[in-house]
């Protein structure tokens, strides 16, 4: 499922000042690895660290219904109640927040509320994140192994929307590259994630 | 950038990355400006070193992307790996920010101070250059231009230059011979002091050989016609080559002294012994007759003359046998002959003109060149220590400041013969009597070393040897800085120049000793007024036989 630009897309259901967990409105609904996304008003904004699919019941656990069938499209329609079953929740770094017109980097005096509305930002948005890319380093100091893939992701969608791609991927490196002047291989293993 | 350093030891200063600066673009020996609060510094590169933030950048350098670029390297450069300069800062002036460029407009001083964390570093400007090197106007000797800058220029003071005693090192064809006679013609347009050259090779006085370009230069005498006098050891060799020297001189053997043959034991090849034997002969034959009496007996009363003396035979055999060779010099004369040579050469030299010896064929005989330099020097520093006194005293004129030049200084100021020849005690006594020395020489570490540290200024082209750079720099402040740039000179007409003369250490590319060399060198002279040389004045007629024996070189 494609997600547009300035779509809602979930809303929040567990917040914490650095990290929040939401729960997507469609099954299989959640925007990318490493997109920005804007949380509430006022808003925060994180990047995708993590998406996962799970039963909405931790009680019932899910089993195997394909065996007879040609696709996996044919599990879904063969049994129509999945989709009231299962559900899409991904996880966010936070990195910003707005404060007034401006956005400002790091994290918000309060975390989003729950509930509170999650949509993926629109180019505007992301332009202020891609000019400057100070924020990153909120990333690279999470323990998941996930967040330099989805480091890589954000650089190379984002490579492939600005006027400078060469430019960018430069600056974006140089300043990865303060980051992890001590690790030259996490970086070259983004670097690699981000141009392949 | 500055980013650590100490004054003992030097910045160190990080190539900008952002700014595209490249550690090949940088020379070591350059000049460099740091850029202070208050204070704008003026440093010399001393080293260059590539840098990583972590070690481990070495074990995981950047790897070709799959495109084939060089997408990592570039982001790597500047960030984990960066070049860095350390760089030496000597001199220092107030910045103004009145001054248009935030230039400097005062003169700078020795640097005490050292500049902040993340000082910007620039490349020197020409109007940096010129607030180091206090270039009293355009009209100041120019002797190069320093590294990296070929169009600016270091220009020296040659008055502070000849009040101290000055060597120019170099291997041998590193530029030696050019870069003396530059100061050597600079000294003469100048006209405050007089020079006294003792030239081996005859390379100095009428014209030089350029051995690259396969051509004749001008010397001194044909730069400065009217300030220049040339004398001669060897007529024959002057005539051969078609020049007219102006005087020729000679030397009486009642004038060579026992203490001549000690300076010249090891030239001799003479065990001490055989050079104390000399001190006999003196006693027995009368102070002004030994050497001539000697050298007048056959092989055979060597032998009586070892008995009746009592000294070891073989000892004095082979004193005779090394002196006997020097029947052969042509410029021996019987009696006097040296005392009226240095009274000509002397009174050139008060008149205030310069004075070229030529040695010819003599001059391949290092024992000949010390024998010569030694006594003419010795009479004529007793000549400038006597009117130095007098005029002390209250009577007549200070004598001139004079600069003696000798080559080949190794073969006699060696630590063992050093203490006992007039240079070792010209060149200790400072300019006590306005005498100071100008050496060349391509082997310094065979210079006593209490010479090498009295001379104010040096100047060394490229040396291959570590014993020699390191006597080169012995005593010199940041010597260890230093060793690194001294070491990577051009093998050719590039040269370190340190001490007294200049504000800080330098690293110079002579200027290319041509048509504009000549041209700046003569416009002076006329503009200063030429001084008569006097009776031994090229005459015209004389000229014209010069140019005809030029043009038509007598058999
Ligand atoms: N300033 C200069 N201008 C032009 N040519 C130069 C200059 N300096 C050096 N050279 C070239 O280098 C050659 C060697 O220089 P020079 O004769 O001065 O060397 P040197 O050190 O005196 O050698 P040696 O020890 O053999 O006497 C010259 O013949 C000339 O071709
Ligand atoms: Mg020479």
């Amino acid at each position: 499922m494609d997600i547009i630009a300035g779509q809602r897309v979930g809303e929040v259901m567990v917040s914490h000042s650095q990290r929040i967990e939401a729960q997507c409105y469609d099954l299989h609904g959640a925007p990318p690895l490493g997109a920005l996304l804007r949380i509430g008003s006022p808003p925060a904004y994180a990047v995708v660290r993590e998406i996962w699919h799970e039963a909405l019941d931790p009680s019932r656990p899910l089993t195997p219904r394909g065996r007879n069938l040609e696709t996996e499209e044919e599990i879904y329609a063969a049994n129509p109640q999945l989709s009231a079953m299962l559900t899409t929740r991904f996880a966010g770094l936070v990195v910003g927040f707005g404060a007034g017109p401006t956005v400002r980097f790091g994290l918000p005096p309060q975390p989003p509320n729950l509930h509170a509305f999650v949509f993926a930002c629109d180019s505007d948005e992301t332009a202020a994140f891609t000019n400057d890319l100070g924020w990153m380093r909120l990333l690279l100091t999470d323990g998941s192994p996930a967040v330099d893939s989805a480091l890589a992701g954000f650089l190379r969608r984002s490579a492939a929307v600005v006027a400078d791609r060469q430019g960018f991927l430069l600056r974006a490196g140089r300043t990865l590259a303060a980051e992890l002047s001590r690790d030259p291989q996490r970086l070259q293993a983004i670097l690699r994630e981000t141009t392949t | 950038m500055v980013v650590g350093g100490s004054l003992s030891r030097g910045l160190d200063v990080r190539l900008d990355g952002s700014a595209n600066a490249s550690l090949e673009d940088v020379a070591v020996g350059s000049f460099v400006t740091v850029v202070g609060r208050r204070q704008r510094y003026f440093a010399v590169v001393t080293d260059l070193e590539l840098r990583t933030v972590d070690d481990s950048v070495r074990h995981f350098p950047p790897t070709r992307s799959p495109g084939g670029d060089d997408f990592h390297a570039e982001v790597m450069a500047g960030t984990l790996a960066y070049g860095q300069l350390s760089v030496m800062p000597s001199m220092t002036a107030p910045l103004h920010s009145d001054v248009a460029g935030g230039g400097t407009s005062e003169l700078a001083e020795q640097a005490k101070t050292i500049p902040e964390h993340f000082a910007p570093v620039y490349a020197a400007s020409q109007a940096d250059i010129d607030a180091v090197f206090r270039a009293q106007g355009s009209d100041a000797f120019s002797l190069g231009s320093p590294q990296g800058m070929e169009t600016a220029s270091i220009r020296l003071d040659l008055g502070t230059l000849a009040s101290r005693s000055v060597g120019v090192f170099g291997a041998s064809g590193s530029g030696k011979t050019f870069l003396a006679r530059m100061l050597l013609a600079g000294l003469v347009k100048e006209g405050d002091a007089v020079s006294l050259v003792f030239d081996m090779e005859s390379e100095y006085g009428w014209q030089g050989q350029d051995n690259d370009r396969r051509r004749q230069v001008k010397g001194l005498k044909q730069l400065f016609p009217s300030r220049v006098v040339t004398f001669t050891l060897d007529e024959e060799s002057s005539r051969r080559r078609g020049v007219t020297p102006d005087g020729v001189v000679r030397i009486g053997y009642d004038e060579i002294e026992p203490a001549d043959i000690e300076v010249l034991r090891d030239l001799l090849n003479l065990s001490e012994v055989a050079a104390s034997t000399a001190w006999n002969l003196e006693r027995h034959y009368g102070r002004s007759d030994w050497l001539r009496a000697f050298l007048a007996l056959s092989g055979a009363d060597v032998g009586e003359l070892a008995n009746e003396l009592g000294v070891n035979l073989a000892a004095l055999q082979t004193l005779y046998r090394r002196l006997s060779a020097w029947s052969r010099f042509g410029f021996l004369a019987d009696t006097g002959e040296g005392r009226s040579s240095a009274g000509g050469i002397i009174e050139q030299l008060q008149r205030g003109n310069h004075v070229v010896l030529e040695f010819g064929q003599y001059g391949r005989n290092t024992a000949a060149y010390v024998l010569v330099s030694n006594l003419l020097t010795r009479r004529i520093h007793e000549t400038w220590v006597r009117r130095k006194e007098l005029a002390d005293g209250g009577q007549g004129d200070e004598p001139r400041p004079l600069v003696i030049f000798i080559e080949e200084a190794h073969k006699f100021l060696t630590p063992e013969v050093a203490s006992q020849t007039i240079f070792g005690s010209i060149a200790r006594e400072l300019r006590k009597y306005n005498v100071t020395l100008m050496i060349v020489d391509q082997r310094p570490s065979g210079i006593d070393s209490e010479v090498m540290s009295q001379l104010g200024t040096r100047l060394s082209c490229a040396l291959n040897d570590d014993r020699d750079m390191n006597a080169v720099l012995m005593g010199a402040r940041d010597a260890n800085q230093l060793r690194g740039v001294l070491a990577r000179l051009d093998s050719k007409q590039q040269a370190l120049v340190f001490g007294h003369a200049v504000p800080m250490p330098v690293v110079v590319r002579p200027r290319d000793y041509d048509e504009s060399f000549y041209a700046e060198m003569a416009i002076a002279t006329s503009a200063a007024g030429s001084i008569p040389v006097g009776a031994l004045a090229e005459t015209e007629a004389e000229r014209m036989q010069r140019e005809i024996d030029e043009l038509f070189p007598p058999e």
